[in-house]
């Protein structure tokens, strides 16, 4: 029997085959060969890594290029103007907290900013200098209404703050609103006026009289987290509130602390009013407990401005809109009848008079591919004709809010903002471009022969 | 690189090319592949000899045995083989023989091959052999075993039991 193991049997075996393999002959071209092939190597690496710095350099220069502000950006000491058109804000601007305030407003437009995690809506400043689109960062902003004083030098927003009991949680978890705070958009400073609440604040109303008083309208919560849901629903009326710019929040004092505001201007609301108060009233803040009462031929419209002098009303009459403008006269003693106005079909809403002759309206329209879309529109009222002053992009309908004092004033190009690229995109394609490089040099590395 | 590495890897191609001719032939089957896949694989040492010239061979045999799988897929070499398994009673002649054991080891997958070489004509352990191939100590155990077993199929060992049934 052989003494050798069966492993030992194969490499003898395999020794003797060997033997068969060609003879060494000397090759002094190997070194010289080899150096070639490192810098082959070398050259290859150093390609595909440039373009992958390529790659990353492109997608920065994108990015930048999207991000980077409109050259035609008027300076902050142009003086205030309105914009003749509206863009739809990108998710990825900028906020007041990184570029700082944008001064006077133009308008505020609500829309969605994107983050890491997620989108949620907050409110983009449009400013009435420079042009320029910044979303603005209000400190405890609780998610509901905002508005524009008439001068668009202030914000005025409900803001979250401590309960002295459970909290009324809104959706998300998120705290209810707790205060009303006003936002200086020239400083940067906010006035915040936390009102004392059990549960949270109903917020309902925040109106603008004039560009230093504000009306506030809320109820309390009757229950907050744990409690039963018809308290967690319901809330207890509280009179209308008024705050003027650097006061205190107060009762408003009016015999229709339980009614609706129903638009106003030039420093009076119009106010609905119940029981033996039913009807509409103009209430002028300084003097709350002198309401005049409107006597008008109309019992629906939709929300009326009075006119600087408080001579006339405009109106959409009727529970419909787009509908025809109308406008009655309050100076005669007795019902004051709305008449239309000349070729005003399509307008939406009444948001301001110019001055005594002209109002400004939105109208409803349509584009050549028969997307509607909302233009603010001057009319004069009494032969109709029409200036358009701002358009609305479609995306945005009817929910911007404007300085409505600048609406009187020169109308300027707008500036179209940037479009910043998501920087999710960015970190992933730069990432995917670093990746596929080094993906790249080592199948380069590997597949690469002398 | 400088002079002295350049005079370092000559001598020791001039020492050592021998050898790995041989197992490179054990490896390709053929007498110009042997010496395509040598110089290739001592061309590509080249760039790491600064690195590698106090202990050179562990990493030459490396990339030759990884060479010698790789160039395989790229060109996808079809080696001629045995269409079928030699009779029990083989020719005795060595020549035969070794032409008999060269196809049944041609008939190897590559990778398997390489391991049967390096485990039993380099002598390395699994673990060496694993090292080498960049493979785990168990796919060269399968591989080996599966190696053997094929090869015992296609060639087997005559001489083991010549000599048990000479022995009185």
């Amino acid at each position: 029997m052989s003494t050798e193991r069966p492993d030992e049997r194969w490499g003898t075996r395999l020794r003797d085959l060997a033997e068969e393999a060609p003879r060494a002959l000397p090759d002094p071209a190997l070194w010289d060969r080899g150096r070639r092939y490192a810098r082959l190597r070398r050259g290859g690496t150093a390609a595909v890594a440039a373009l992958g710095v390529l790659a990353v350099v492109a997608v920065g220069a994108v990015s930048w290029q999207r991000a980077a502000p409109p050259a035609q950006l008027a300076p902050a000491s142009a003086p205030a103007a309105m914009p003749d058109r509206l863009y739809d804000p990108s998710p990825w601007l900028t906020g007041t907290e990184e570029e700082g305030p944008l001064g006077q407003l133009a308008a505020i437009i609500p829309a969605e900013r994107g983050s890491w995690t997620g989108k949620e809506t907050e409110i983009v400043g449009v400013s009435a200098t420079t042009g320029e689109y910044r979303f603005l960062d209000l400190p405890r902003q609780a998610d509901v209404g905002v508005a524009l004083s008439p001068d668009g030098r202030h914000v005025a927003y409900w803001a979250t703050g401590e309960t002295t009991e459970s909290p009324n949680l809104r959706d998300g978890g998120a705290l209810p609103p707790a205060g009303v705070a006003i936002y200086d958009s020239v400083t940067g400073r906010v006035e915040l006026h936390d009102i004392a609440t059990a549960h949270g604040l109903m917020a309902s109303d925040l109106v603008w009289a004039d560009l230093s008083t504000l009306l506030v309208n809320y109820a309390q919560y009757r229950g907050g987290e744990g409690d039963p849901d018809m308290d967690r629903s319901l809330g207890r009326n509280v009179p209308w509130q008024v705050l003027r710019l650097g006061g205190e929040l107060r009762e408003l004092g009016s015999p229709l602390d339980d009614g609706d505001v129903w638009g106003g201007g030039d420093g009076v609301v119009v106010m609905s009013g119940s029981g033996r108060n039913v009807g509409r009233w103009l209430v002028d803040p300084a003097r709350p407990r002198q309401p005049q009462r409107l006597r008008l031929d109309r019992g629906s419209f939709v929300p009326p401005r009075v006119s600087p002098d408080r001579r006339r009303i405009a109106g959409v009459p009727g529970n419909r809109a787009p509908n025809r403008l109308a406008v009655a006269d309050l100076s005669g003693d007795g019902r004051s009848a709305f008449e239309p106005v000349p070729g005003s079909r399509r307008t939406l809403e009444v948001i301001a008079w110019n001055d005594e002759e002209h109002v400004v309206v939105l109208r409803h329209d349509r584009d050549e591919v028969g997307m509607y879309y909302v233009t603010v529109v001057e009319t004069a009222v009494e032969s109709g004709e029409q200036r358009d002053l701002v358009v609305v992009p479609p995306d945005l309908a009817n929910s911007p809010q404007f300085a409505l004092d600048l609406l009187g004033g020169p109308i300027v190009e707008a500036v179209e903002p940037p479009d910043p690229m998501d920087p999710r995109v960015v970190v992933g394609l730069s990432g995917g471009a670093v990746v596929a490089a080094g993906a790249g040099i080592l199948v380069w590395r590997r597949r690469v022969q002398p | 690189m400088s002079s002295p590495d350049r005079a370092g890897f000559e001598e020791f191609v001039a020492a050592r090319r021998g050898a790995l001719l041989r197992t490179a032939y054990l490896l390709t089957g053929g007498h110009e592949d042997a010496e395509d896949l040598v110089q290739v694989a001592l061309v590509k040492v080249v760039p790491h000899w600064h690195r590698i010239s106090d202990r050179p061979e562990p990493y030459v045999r490396r990339v030759l045995a990884r060479e010698s799988v790789s160039r395989w897929r790229r060109r996808r070499w079809r080696e001629v083989g045995a269409a079928e398994p030699p009779e029990v009673a083989a020719p005795a002649h060595d020549l035969a023989e070794r032409e008999m054991l060269r196809r049944a080891l041609l008939s190897l997958a590559p990778r398997q091959r390489a391991v049967v070489v390096l485990r039993y004509y380099e002598d390395l352990t699994e673990r060496q052999t694993a090292e080498t191939l960049g493979i785990s100590v168990g796919t060269v155990k399968s591989q080996a075993r599966d190696g053997l077993a094929r090869l015992r199929t296609l060639v087997p060992d005559q001489r083991g039991d010549r000599a048990d049934t000479l022995r009185p």
